[in-house]
């Protein structure tokens, strides 16, 4: 399951529920600063329903 | 500004007559399919039925002293899971992502009441899985019969026909299980394309430079399986086509 993942620049809690990709980088915008986000995707096992991510740090287009 | 999502970013249910989409649009479920994500296994349970918006979803076999070689790919062209409305439930392949994705995902109980409706989706479906078939014949006639250069090429142009751009973000050992061969192979082959002009290949990224060229260079199974998917999803054609 999804853990609460806080953005990159200004540490707020990170709301998604799907992250957007960009050129291979999957990342999220922040709802209170607006800046990106990188995130990666956890190793996770077949028998996860959804793929689930980690923050990497701050995302650049 | 940010990407707007849409399960018409997929041709199939693009495709789908007005009134058939709204049916199944609310059982349609957005969900993110990182690179290298295990779809199902051999034998396993599918719980979904999976229309990619981008990306590429490979289908591929692992044999039993671990060496693999890729059966099919799809992309927004098509959909992962044939055998939950083939009747079968579970397929003796393996099927992972191959260029990270979105994907709208349908359950299967609501795959199998619009199916069980013999109307548009059936006939998509099947039509798809008419595509499929071709394709999956196809590679396994290449793999016998032609050089790993035109191999390369046929899983190349087929690839990019399915991402947005020219570029793979894809390893050398990565192809070569795909096409279940030597890395070593691969990297003669690569790196022929390269020196033609055809390729560019630097850290795991291989840019398409010259696509009428590996046309020109590829056998006549890319070819063969372009021009099935054309005829049969008609509506519902991979870039390039």
């Amino acid at each position: 399951m999804q853990v609460e993942l806080y953005c990159a620049t200004c540490t707020k809690p990170l709301e998604f529920k799907v992250p957007e990709l960009e050129d291979g980088l999957w990342y999220t915008n922040c709802a209170a600063c607006g800046n990106g986000t990188e995130l990666e995707a956890d190793p996770g096992s077949i028998e996860e329903d959804l793929a689930t991510f980690h923050t990497v740090g701050v995302f650049h287009a | 500004m940010a990407p707007v999502h849409s399960p018409k970013q997929n041709l199939l249910l693009a495709a789908l007559p007005e009134d058939c989409y709204q049916r199944v649009l609310p059982g349609l479920e957005l969900v993110a399919l990182p690179l290298g994500r295990v779809m199902y296994e051999s034998g396993g349970r599918l719980e979904y039925l999976y229309f990619p918006t981008s990306g590429i979803l490979s289908m591929l076999y692992v044999t039993h002293n671990g060496a693999s070689s890729e059966i099919a790919i799809t992309g927004n062209e098509g959909l992962l899971g044939i055998s939950l409305f083939m009747g079968g439930e579970s397929t003796t392949n393996r099927a992972v992502v191959q260029c990270a994705c979105h994907a709208y995902r349908m359950s299967t109980s609501v795959l199998k009441r619009e199916f069980a409706l013999g109307g548009a989706f059936q006939h998509m479906a099947l039509r798809y899985t008419q595509a499929l078939i071709t394709q999956m014949a196809q590679t396994s006639v290449c793999n016998r019969h032609h050089s790993l250069d035109q191999q390369l090429c046929r899983w190349l142009l087929l690839s990019i026909d399915r991402l947005a751009g020219a570029d793979l973000l894809m390893t050398q050992e990565l192809i070569a299980n795909m096409l279940g061969v030597r890395r070593e192979g691969v990297t003669e082959a690569a790196g022929q394309l390269q020196q033609a002009g055809l390729i560019s290949y630097s850290r795991g990224r291989i840019r398409v430079l010259d696509r009428p060229g590996l046309e020109k260079r590829v056998c006549e199974c890319y070819a063969v399986v372009k021009n099935e998917y054309d005829r049969l999803l008609s509506k519902g054609l991979p870039k390039g086509a």
